[in-house]
């Protein structure tokens, strides 16, 4: 069987900027941490280890792309190897929560007849195939395991309770779409976590986004040109809604929500200044016509109201959800992301050379203008609410003085959102690796990782003063374990990562976890040896 | 041209069809109450804005009034329904929640109307040659099978009857080929689903409905045909109403009187008035001066006005007792108005004419007699009284009068008049463009129309005398009321179908977009 791969590369899509927000669900492997950990799709080819590990519950994983080994490392510093039966974990994925991880795996299959058959050099490469599976992995043992999810699906989505997981194609970001036989692109496949069933749903041309509804019985899935809402008792499509009249005529849903009550669901579409409306209820649609290609929106359950912002615009929408229609406050920069903030919400424009953040409150229409110093590229705000940090990169600058000299450097603006006070701008050595905030005993403090810095930062984020805590080695990931210390990953060839405990302010560090495997020639698992 | 172009495109295309065809008359799509006050045609021209459902087209062919100036909402007083000819289905928009649903009906619903009493909705389907009954408020849809190549349909004043006929003045949109006839009608009883179909005059133009529900008179080229729509079996009796048959004067207006005793028609090029007994079916010549050139029934249904334009004279008839002596007013020697407008409930008319370019017009008081003159900003294209009849709309011509001010701010130009017809206070209103459609609320108190080339809604307040523009998200095509609301309704220029409501007094405006979408909508049993 000849294996192909090739490269789908979408044309960019508004609203991708900030999948990791939309999907709260997909995101929250990442979520909070999102400037700190390495991408988990990366593939470290024959590297000893990937630092882009996940930290689950009961403790952190890591793939060993070149032994083609999963590891537990726990808290304490010790680890193990996850048996996989011989598979190499090629993706992970954290399940909502922390409780378990799910791990798409592959093996490889000689198809030859040669006698002992027993290591992978043993085969020669036109009889070399690959079996793949989801394994569903907790307390560092695989607890199920399927083959009915196509193993090219690389993305997920969970239901609010994370019972249920739906896998599907993502091809945003030139995603490398592996083709080996057939792969069926209208699907999408549900996987109950709790039993390893799965249930594959013909959804579409190209489902690109799944999101469940706030009541657990539906999902909806975009796809191009249309939106199928799947009935989770069923698992079937229960109503399509086109979204052109035209076959010809391509449209390219990218990112939906729902409203409060879960009877609308609010679809952006590609270049399209239009904002369909699904009514799921009476499954009817309306478009609201925007005045420009939304790059963001966010619904603000709390004030029942949606709020849009556009990356060449500087207005931002906000968008009632009786009658649908917009109110507009003006900017004086355009703003192409938000984030929640307490009751109100951040609107800046990360990766852009602008440089305003609004704290924009909805139900008082108070909108509140902050300035930093450098253009922003990450926001962060505090688990209260109350304070923001926005990391900055240098920019060109022809000034002089305190101004041409900030321009240099990455830097860290801290937003007191209470006061309307930028208490802190801080300049960084080099850029920031990640950013980690804690709010303990009324004290905001963030956690910064510099790249090539052998130090954690540590930032009263009230007075702006920073402290260091030596690391074994320059870091390239922080994440944290649900309700547990601070996961350091190092650049170190046989492995290191650090937990630190803020409460205790210790390390516990675990390294050579690397070598698991790194000998010996890789063996042919799971093949019947012909004598 | 469909039926549908004709809508959307009211002002130049009627205009145009009424240059080709003088002979086309009323239409039933001058009130939002569908039938009960239209004339004889399904999607023929009528021939005024007004509400009087005449032609007014006069026998020399120059007196014309706009046929579909005044656009016909498919609406009740909670919904608007939209036929999407190229789906095969209907749209329904509840208002004000603007909720959407659709349905499947028959092959290219090319027209869309909804029963005086607000309870259906009535497609006629070219492309599958039927009719689809549908409940306004179960929205379920009854489809009955009707003569084939049929492009025009008319509703009963009661809402219980659907007729439809062919049109050779209006585009089918689909044939069946084959065999064709120009003589059939088809009637469809909407509670009983049952279709009768029949055979009546050449060329059936039209059809008139009885105000009580119990006639309906198809008006033909040389007959009018009588069916009395009580009977056990519907069958037509057929009445001449010219010696030549072969070139018989086209009927250019026909008027039922209100107990349903008498139709009174209007001929092309004749200078009488042909009076039909609809029970004994036979006809008389009523004598009126010369060159007949409009005929009114008064708002009360108690008399019938004619007006002779070349012998400056209005004849009135008793509207019970026709063959009684007529009454006849003297109109103004110096000017030849033709055409007649009932403002309100009928104590005043408005003369006028839109044969030659005359900045004036006149009101008749109907008590006594007296005729005044009124000078306008411009000649008179069309003109409309609110329903309650305080006001008046003028629409201009973009023409001047011969002795017109060069100077003047509106030489040259689109305009209209907001008039005051009780102190005959005049606001004039400079206009960018060629006004393309004109609604009013069924209360009289807001007017709206559309200008082409503009993304705007133009409201009128009848109490006020002002204007305001409302604007749209893209180019309107036809606009309409709710019936017993002040919402206007304007659908405008989208692939996916966009319309927007207009609540006057509230100053709101609601807009979906996309609802023909929703009959693509996959709905899994």
């Amino acid at each position: 069987m000849k294996k192909l791969t090739f490269r789908l590369t979408l044309a960019p899509i508004a609203g991708t900027a900030r999948a990791a927000t939309a999907f709260a669900a997909i995101g929250l492997a990442t979520t909070g941490f999102a400037a700190c950990t390495p991408d988990h799709g990366t593939v470290y080819g024959d590297a000893s280890w990937d630092p882009a590990v996940l930290a689950a519950k009961d403790g952190v994983y890591a793939r060993l792309p070149s032994a083609g080994k999963l590891i537990r490392v726990t808290t304490d510093g010790s680890y193990a190897e996850v048996d996989l039966g011989g598979a190499q974990p090629d993706t992970l994925t954290l399940v909502p929560g922390g409780d378990a991880v799910l791990v798409n795996a592959s093996w490889p299959v000689c198809e030859s007849t040669k006698p002992n058959l027993k290591f992978l050099s043993d085969c020669d490469e036109d009889d070399l195939t690959y079996g793949h599976e989801l394994s569903l992995v907790k307390d560092g043992a695989v607890v199920g395991t399927t083959t009915e999810v196509p193993y090219q699906f690389n993305a997920m989505a969970f239901n609010a309770d994370a019972s249920l997981a739906v896998a599907y194609l993502n091809f945003a970001d030139g995603a490398e779409i592996d083709v080996t036989g057939v792969l069926n692109l209208t699907e999408a496949a549900f996987m109950d976590l709790s039993t390893s069933e799965v249930h594959r749903v013909a959804v579409g041309f190209a489902p690109e986004n799944v999101l469940f509804t706030g009541d657990g019985q539906k999902a909806v899935v975009l796809s191009r040109s249309q939106v199928a809402v799947v009935d989770l008792a069923s698992w079937a499509v229960s109503v399509t809604y086109p979204l052109t009249l035209s076959a010809s005529d391509v449209v390219e849903p990218t990112d939906v929500e729902l409203t409060p009550d879960g009877t609308y669901a609010l679809v952006t579409i590609a270049n399209s200044p239009n904002l369909y409306v699904l009514d799921l209820v009476a499954e009817s649609i309306d478009i609201v016509e925007l005045d420009a290609v939304p790059s963001d929106l966010h619904v603000d359950a709390a004030n029942d109201r949606t709020i849009i912002v556009y990356g060449n615009s500087a207005t931002v929408d906000v968008l009632e959800h009786a009658y649908f229609e917009t109110s507009a406050w003006e900017l004086n920069e355009p703003a192409s992301a938000i984030v929640a903030a307490g009751t109100a919400n951040l609107l800046f424009n990360p990766g852009s050379s602008y440089h305003d953040v609004y704290s924009f409150d909805i139900a008082s229409g108070r909108l509140d203008e902050y300035r930093a110093e450098n253009p922003v590229d990450e926001m962060f705000v505090t688990e209260d609410g109350a304070v923001a940090i926005a990391t900055t990169r240098p920019e060109s600058s022809g000034g002089s003085g305190v101004s041409g000299f900030y321009d240099s450097y990455y830097g860290l603006n801290v937003f007191d959102l209470a006061t309307g006070h930028t208490p802190a701008a801080l300049a960084l050595e080099s850029a920031p690796v990640g950013v980690q905030l804690v709010s303990e005993g009324g004290v905001n403090t963030a956690f910064v990782l510099l790249d090539g810095v052998d130090q954690l930062q540590q930032v009263d984020l009230a007075t702006g003063s920073s402290t260091t805590l030596d690391l074994p080695a320059p870091p390239v990931g922080i994440t944290a374990i649900p309700d547990g210390p601070f996961v350091v990953s190092h650049s170190s060839a046989l492995g290191l990562l650090s937990f630190y405990d803020v409460a205790s302010g210790t390390f516990v560090t675990a390294s050579n976890f690397a070598t698991i495997g790194l000998y010996g020639e890789r063996e042919l698992p799971r093949q019947e040896v012909s004598q | 041209m469909t039926a549908s172009s004709l809508i959307h495109r009211p002002l130049s295309i009627a205009l145009a069809l009424l240059a080709a065809l003088p002979a086309c008359s009323e239409d039933n799509e001058l009130s939002s109450k569908s039938s009960s006050d239209t004339g004889y045609g399904g999607s023929e021209a009528d021939g005024d804005a007004d509400n009087d459902n005449d032609a007014d087209a006069d026998s020399g062919g120059s007196e014309t009034e706009d046929p579909y100036f005044k656009l016909p909402p498919a609406g009740t007083d909670s919904y608007v329904f939209v036929a999407n000819p190229d789906r095969d289905t209907v749209t329904r928009i509840q208002v004000p929640e603007l909720l959407v649903d659709t349905r499947d009906v028959g092959a290219m619903p090319t027209q869309v109307q909804t029963t005086a009493d607000y309870m259906r909705a009535v497609t006629l389907n070219e492309g599958s040659d039927d009719i689809s009954i549908i409940d306004a408020e179960l929205f379920t849809v009854d489809t009955v099978e009707i003569r084939d190549n049929f492009n025009a349909m008319s509703l009963s004043t009661d809402g219980k009857w659907a007729a439809a006929w062919y049109n050779p003045d209006a585009e089918s949109s689909a044939s069946s080929g084959g065999i064709q006839t120009f003589n059939e009608v088809s009637f469809v009883n909407l509670d009983t689903k049952v279709h009768t179909p029949m055979v009546v005059g050449f060329n059936p133009r039209g059809i008139r409905w009885s105000a009580d529900g119990t006639l309906a008179v198809v008006v033909s080229d040389a007959s009018l045909a009588v069916i009395d729509l009580a009977a056990a079996t519907l069958s037509p009796q057929l009445v001449p109403i010219a010696d030549d048959v072969v070139n018989a004067p086209a009927a250019e207006e026909v008027e039922l009187s209100p107990d349903s005793n008498w139709a009174f028609v209007r001929q092309y090029g004749t200078n009488e008035i042909v009076l039909v007994d609809l029970h004994a079916l036979t006809s008389d010549l009523l004598e009126v001066g010369d060159n007949p050139t409009d005929l009114d029934l008064s708002p009360d249904g108690t008399e019938v006005a004619v007006m002779a334009r070349d012998a400056h004279e209005l004849w009135i008839f008793d509207a019970v007792d026709p063959l009684a002596d007529p009454r006849i007013v003297s109109t103004p020697e110096d000017t030849a108005y033709g055409s007649v407008l009932f403002a309100g409930d009928g104590g005043q008319a408005v003369l006028y004419t839109n044969a030659s370019r005359v900045s004036q017009f006149a009101t008749w008081n109907t008590t006594t007699d007296v005729i005044t003159d009124h000078s306008l900003v411009k000649p008179v294209s069309s003109m409309a009284a609110s329903p309650t009849g305080g006001s008046l709309l003028v629409f201009h011509t973009e023409d001047d009068a011969s002795d017109a001010d060069t100077t003047s701010q509106f030489y040259g130009e689109w305009a209209l008049t907001l008039v005051d017809l009780d102190d005959f206070r005049q606001n004039p209103i400079l206009l960018p463009n060629e006004p393309s459609g004109y609604s009013v609320t069924t209360d009289g108190k807001y007017g709206f129309y559309l200008l082409e080339g503009f993304n705007f809604l133009e409201v009128l307040d009848f109490e006020t005398m002002l204007p305001e523009e409302i604007a749209l998200k893209s180019p309107p095509v036809f606009v309409g009321t709710l019936p017993e609301t002040d919402i206007a309704f304007a659908s405008q220029e989208n692939d996916l179908g966009r319309i927007s409501f207009y609540t006057a007094d509230q100053g709101s405006l609601d807009t979906i977009t996309g609802f023909e979408l929703n009959s693509q909508i996959d709905h899994e049993e």
